[in-house]
């Protein structure tokens, strides 16, 4: 009966350290960026993404399809163009989220489409309704990390008023929440629509609110982004050249 | 020990995919856990509380440093709050598994 219990506990603790052992190994493959094995952690990662609504099964079959498709595509055109000596036209790469944006993985978005598509770092990220999501901030072979909005620290030049007139830098507060420092005398209204600084024909979000500082010159905007970064799914890369 | 390694292990995988600043996630839970594993109270949730809170505080102090003196969005605080329950979940299973 002893051996028995002592072996029972030599068998719990030898599972925690072969499953301890098993994730060092898998997230050291991608530590290391050896192709192959990051799409699958990935993929396997995507699953414990439960704030995510899921598709359909024959969905989700048919949309890879066509992403595939569509990205081969792509790069026949882009092939053609560079061999014709023609300049790369700015076009827009459809991609899926597979991880992130929700409660747990915060301030990271993972898409299905990398290198391979023609992604590169710094390209923007903008929702079917043209709103500004993030940036590309790392790229795999078929996966990138996209940098959202209003990522905690982060700083983007944003522009506001009716004709875009004004440029402020914000910085981000996590989870798509900005905030911007304004002179006192310049009157912003709550619910006005707030561009990206770079590219002002993409929306980034709304003021949410806008707070004097006592004793300084100086008032507190709160700008929110509209998308909903936890069951996003859809979205568009634009390529920057 | 296998009460340190894993939530270090969750701190670094939650580095790796968020890229925020690395160490951002993982040196609170390496807090938490060594707080965990040498505070002397004889009930774990209890033990579990004092490190979460610990953890949680350098969380606070480290955003507010990286927003260059601004607090965090609310919905911000919940994710910490959240990924510090998950790490305070990994640590009581562990602690059960252990004394079983």
């Amino acid at each position: 009966m002893t051996f028995l219990h002592h072996k029972k506990q030599n068998y719990l603790r030898y599972s925690v350290f072969a499953a301890v052992f098993a994730v060092v190994v898998l997230f050291s493959f991608i530590f290391f960026k050896i192709s192959g094995v990051e799409g699958f952690v990935l993929k396997l990662a995507s699953k414990i993404n439960f704030l995510r609504p899921s598709d359909e099964l024959t969905q989700e079959f048919t949309a890879s399809f066509l992403s595939e498709k569509i990205s081969g595509l792509e790069k026949e055109n882009r092939l053609l163009r560079e061999s014709l000596g023609l300049p790369d036209q700015g076009s827009e790469i459809p991609a899926k989220v597979t991880l992130g944006g929700g409660y747990i993985f915060s301030d990271a978005l993972y898409i299905n489409a990398g290198a391979d598509s023609g992604i590169r770092e710094n390209d923007l990220a903008v929702s079917e309704e043209k709103i500004f999501i993030g940036k590309v901030s790392e790229t795999g072979e078929n996966w990138s990390r996209i940098s959202p909005i209003g990522a905690l620290g982060s700083k983007v030049a944003l522009r506001l008023g009716e004709n875009k007139e004004i440029t402020v830098e914000a910085t981000g507060l996590g989870r798509g929440e900005l905030i911007a420092e304004l002179p006192k005398d310049m009157v912003i209204m709550s619910d006005e629509i707030v561009w990206l600084g770079e590219k002002p024909e993409f929306t980034v979000g709304l003021i949410a609110e806008t707070d004097q500082v006592e004793g300084r010159n100086i008032q507190n905007i709160i700008i929110k982004s509209p998308l909903p970064l936890g069951s996003l799914l859809n979205i568009l890369i634009i390529k920057i050249r | 020990m296998t009460a340190l390694i894993l939530p270090m292990l969750v701190g670094f995988i939650f580095d790796m995919l968020t890229g925020i600043k690395f160490g951002y996630y993982f040196i609170p839970t390496l807090i938490m856990a060594a707080m965990f594993y040498f505070l002397p109270f004889v009930f774990i949730w209890l033990n579990i509380a004092i490190s979460l809170f610990a953890a949680f505080t350098v969380f606070l102090v480290w955003s507010y440093l990286l927003t260059g003196g601004k607090i965090p969005s609310g919905d911000y605080i919940i994710h910490i709050a959240i990924y510090l329950i998950l790490i305070g979940a990994i640590i009581y299973l562990i602690n059960v598994l252990q004394k079983k």
